[in-house]
């Protein structure tokens, strides 16, 4: 009986302990999903907001009158305009801002008046209460805007590169119509303690809505859907499209919904047309399939289907390793044999289907399923995609082992003909990301798209890379640079570009493409001065493929108030030509985009894009070419382990790594060799002579000479370093000693150079102790390893006779200087030290509209590349 | 007997209230420190949701740069929060801004930095707030 109350009683005591212990855990788990939930709805609100943001438009102009400045505003978006403000400036500087309360509706105008007493002024900036600023221009008409709405998506015919701001995220195509989902290409910016980096463009849609254009580029429509579009197809007539809650059809030609159906995690929809079939591929491998018409469901769950092509009256299904044939959702054949991908050409009675096996095999049938051909592939090739054209077929293959994806052209022989790398990634491409790669075929040709996608924070994504190739022949006719999605359609081509625009292009019926043109600037971007002298920009027209044609150049989307001339409006490639760009005074100071276009029979084969910065003063645009090996950038590199570096303070993550520590640990006695810390880095090509590195550097050894050496090694290719600094361990560096170490000669000017800090055993008696030496910059609390070109700045965009004189800012006192030439560029050299590496100065230029100009004071480092306005 | 029964008596009951109390007293333990630890990483997690959220909240716009002496901005906080600056970094070169410049919601305000003008013409500015959000800007008059 004790026996049993004492177990009664710690029972009790231990349930107790579980029930507070579950009831602290359950309270705290209910705490968390509050709050996610709350965030969640956050990042909803916030997505919401920032649609409606960039959906906002505004026309403006503005006319002074007795002392008042009247805005006359329309708003052609299909949202309501809130202006908080209008900013005025007068001559740069912004002047007054006026709180101005005032709601605009869609599609109306409107009427802002504020007081102007300083007369007109330069600028007149309207700020809305989300957070876009639109520019007013004077006068009743040419209305300008500093915003345009991702919603305006025009196609672009023919410049297949022309400079538009329209935006697209899904791309569709059929004989009749190509469909695009707007969406956004938005800059995804990688942080690692200091400095944001590209990293890469993250495509999303934007907006419940598809456009819906003609192949001549004619917008025809706009599609409003109850959701974004995941997946979007044409067919028979039909737009199909999926979101994440439903599955539809709309009519392209009026823009309006046929019908939607609940079906969530859509993977992928294809149509049957002639049969006017709508096959969808859903979450769980469920193949549903559809009356295209009027939504009847005709094939209901499936299940164990992961891949399905559907083409003119029939439809590849695999179906757990087997191969089903469909055609109005009714199986017509099947074959078994461990198959994971199939393609079907109707027209020219072919079924593709490949074997995951070992080795893996691709496998062609006719319509009956009955064996035509087998192809065997490398171990551990999968068959992504697959294309058959007229004279040849190919196929993107992935390579797991080797992480590679190639695209393989065979001919109708069913001899390779060509095999390209399209990517190589040492991450992996299909484990570390997804990605699409997709042919498409017509007559002869066959389009590609490729690009991957990389998982990124709360569910957005990053493109790695992207591109697009036409095939012709067997052969390669073009490339399309930074092509996301591409389709096509009698001989025409409508791809999304890097930009996120929709373009198209001609392909078949104009033969001039089998030239692929470029057109390589020496500069992509022109500063000027408003009112200020011209400037002159060189190109060079080169042709990559396929024979030169005469081509005509033209400038394309030119803003009131520049004007553009070239030295040579045609000419057979390769020729060079002028590019002479001058701003009116009244341009506005701003960053212009404008298009050298070269045609041919009205064709546009290539595009050169220029970004053209108007200033409305002169000014001086300070570009570095200075380069450092920071800390993060280092790793271990020795002839043995015993060799090795150290970054200290070691234990604060979060603070400066103030000094790189070299050494030699174990064993005795030594092996001879060197290590240390190793970093890359990139040298522009435009760096002037001469180049060096300064650091600083302290050691405590105590022992012999001839024993340790301190270097800074240059790495020369083919595993041969050149020593650009070496001085024994045993040398008065006892506290830190600044060095100056010339690397011309050793360093590779557009090429990423690799350099090593390192300590080398010379004698094989040499004492363990003390063998380590530090290093750090001598200007930053920080390991920074400075290359710079030594007391030489370079400066640009000089008119003839015009004399740069480089001064310190403290005295005045002239540090060098030079005269400009007819080519308008000058290498200036200052004194010895100067600016070794930096130095705080200005520059004047001398004469600039008839008298001396100067700049303000600023640190200049060795090598700078100084581009003058004018 | 006598003697041994009673000593055998007390011993049980002295031994049964110990093992007791060192139970509750171990268990006690082990559960606070669970608790205390839970609670800790919980509260640490909820807190990042609530930065990650008040920088979903928080919005700025660069509606005007005067580069004539010492740089000047003119922000606009298009958020529904006010927009603590505590940095901006222009080509490499941070400025801390102690105390912090606040942007109050659906205002225009003045930020003055000791900043050479030619450091900031056509650069991107990056604007670091208490939230932990970055917005970049292109600075032109």
């Amino acid at each position: 009986m004790r026996l049993a109350r004492r177990a009664g009683v710690s029972s009790v005591v231990g349930g107790l302990i579980l029930t507070l212990l579950f009831v602290s855990m359950m309270s705290a788990l209910l705490m968390v999903e509050r709050e996610h939930r709350e965030y969640v709805a956050s990042l909803r609100q916030f997505q919401q907001e920032e649609l409606i943001k960039s959906r906002e438009d505004l026309k403006l102009t503005y006319r002074v009158a007795d002392g008042a400045l009247t805005i006359e505003a329309k708003n052609p978006s299909p949202v309501a305009v809130e202006v908080s403000y209008v900013v005025l400036s007068y001559g740069g500087r912004v002047a007054s801002a006026f709180n101005a309360s005032c709601t605009i509706p869609p599609g109306l105008n409107s009427t802002l008046s504020v007081p102007s007493p300083q007369g007109r002024p330069s600028s007149v900036k309207v700020v809305t209460r989300r957070g876009n600023v639109f520019e007013a221009a004077e006068g009743a008409s040419g209305s300008s805007s500093t915003h345009s709405s991702p919603d305006g998506v025009k196609a672009v015919w023919p410049e297949y590169s022309g400079v538009q701001e329209c935006a697209a995220a899904l791309l569709a195509a059929d004989e009749l119509f190509i469909a695009s989902a707007p969406g956004q290409l938005v800059p995804v910016y990688w942080s690692y303690y200091g400095e944001p980096r590209l990293a890469g463009w993250q495509l999303t849609t934007a907006g419940a809505r598809i456009n819906v254009y003609d192949w001549g580029g004619r917008h025809i429509d706009r599609v409003e859907l109850p959701e974004e579009p995941t997946f979007i197809a044409l067919g028979a007539g039909c737009l199909a499209f999926a979101t994440s809650r439903y599955v539809g059809v709309a009519n392209p030609s009026t823009g309006n919904l046929l019908w939607a159906k609940p079906l969530s995690s859509a993977n992928y929809l294809d149509i049957e047309g002639s049969t006017e079939t709508l096959y969808v591929l859903s979450g769980g491998q469920y193949l549903h399939a559809f009356d295209l018409r009027t939504g009847a469901p005709l094939l209901i769950d499936v299940g164990g289907c992961s891949f399905l092509r559907s083409s003119g009256p029939l439809t590849v299904v695999v179906r757990s390793g087997s191969l089903l044939l469909y055609s109005r959702a009714v199986e017509l054949n099947h074959t078994g044999g461990g198959y994971y991908s199939a393609w079907i050409f109707p027209e020219r009675g072919l079924i593709a289907a490949s074997v995951a096996g070992s080795p893996p095999i691709l496998r062609f049938f006719d319509l009956s399923l009955s064996l035509l051909k087998e192809v065997r592939l490398p171990t551990g090739f999968y068959v992504e995609d697959l294309a058959v054209a007229d004279s040849f077929w190919a196929a993107i293959t992935e390579d797991d082992t080797r992480k590679t994806l190639w695209l393989t052209i065979v001919g109708a022989d069913g001899k390779a003909v060509e095999v390209l790398t399209l990517a190589s990634s040492p991450l992996g491409i299909a484990k570390h990301g997804s990605s699409q790669r997709m042919l498409r075929s017509e007559g002869d040709l066959i389009a590609l798209e490729c690009y991957s996608w990389i998982g990124y924070w709360k569910g957005a994504s990053w493109t790695a890379w992207s591109g697009g190739w036409v095939l012709r022949g067997g052969g390669l006719a073009f490339k399309v640079p930074g092509c996301f999605m591409a389709r096509l359609s009698r001989g025409r081509l409508a791809f999304i570009d890097e930009r996120a625009q929709l373009s198209l292009t001609r392909i078949a019926e104009a033969p001039l493409l089998d030239c692929f043109l470029e057109l390589l600037p020496q500069a992509n971007e022109v500063y000027l001065r408003a009112g200020g002298p011209s400037k002159a920009v060189e190109a060079e027209a080169v042709v990559r493929y396929g024979p030169s044609t005469n081509v005509s150049l033209r400038a394309a989307s030119l803003p009131k108030g520049l004007s553009v001339s070239l030295d040579k409006s045609s000419g057979v490639p390769p020729f060079r030509f002028t590019i002479t760009i001058e701003a009116s005074p009244e341009l506005l100071p701003r960053e212009y985009r404008i298009a050298i276009v070269a045609e041919a029979d009205g064709v546009a084969l290539a595009s050169l894009p220029l970004a053209i910065k108007v200033y409305d003063r002169p000014t001086l645009i300070v570009k570095n070419t200075y380069r450092t090996v920071s800390h993060s950038s280092l790793q271990a590199y020795a002839t043995s382990p015993c060799f090795t570096y150290s970054l200290h303070p070691i234990f604060d993550p979060w603070r400066a790594r103030a000094y790189v520590n070299v050494s030699y640990r174990h064993p005795y006695p030594v092996s001879l060799g060197w290590g240390g810390a190793l970093g890359g880095v990139a040298i522009p090509l435009e760096a002037p002579e001469p180049l060096y590195a300064c650091f600083l550097h302290r050691d405590l050894y105590s022992g012999p000479s001839g024993k340790w050496e301190k270097r800074l090694l240059i790495y020369q290719g083919g595993g041969t370093w050149r020593a650009a600094w070496s001085v024994d361990l045993a040398d008065d560096a006892q506290s830190w000693k600044a060095e100056r170490v010339s690397l011309e000669g050793l360093l590779k000017r557009g090429a990423v150079n690799y350099v090593a800090l390192a300590i080398a055993a010379v004698s094989s008696d040499a004492q363990v102790g003390g063998a380590w030496w530090e290093a750090r910059s001598p200007i930053e609390d920080d390991f920074q390893l400075y290359i710079y070109s030594r007391d030489v700045v370079t400066v640009e965009g000089l008119a003839e006779g015009q004399v740069v004189q480089v001064c310190r800012a403290d005295d005045g006192s002239l540090m060098g200087q030079a005269v400009a030439g007819p080519e308008g560029r000058v290498v200036v050299r200052c004194g010895d030290g100067q600016l070794d590496p930096c130095g705080y100065c200005f520059v004047r230029v001398t004469p600039v509209d008839g008298a001396p100009w100067r700049s303000s004071s600023l640190t200049l480092y060795g090598g700078d590349a100084l581009i003058f306005t004018g | 007997m006598k003697l041994r029964s009673r000593r055998r008596g007390v011993s049980e009951v002295v031994g049964a209230l110990t093992l007791t109390f060192i139970t509750l007293t171990f268990m006690s333990i082990v559960a606070l420190q669970f608790t205390a630890s839970s609670r800790e990483l919980t509260a640490g997690y909820m807190e990042a949701i609530r930065r990650d959220r008040g920088s979903l909240a928080e919005s700025l716009t660069l509606v005007s740069v005067d580069l004539s002496e010492n740089a000047t901005l003119w922000l606009y906080n298009a958020g529904r929060q006010p927009v603590e600056v505590v940095e901006v970094d222009v080509n490499g070169e941070r400025l801390q801004l102690l105390p912090p410049f606040v942007v109050e919601p659906g205002k225009l305000s003045v930020l003055r930095l000791n900043l050479s003008s030619l450091n900031l013409q056509g650069s991107p500015l990056l604007i670091r707030t208490s939230m932990g959000s970055v917005f970049r800007l292109e600075a032109s008059p």
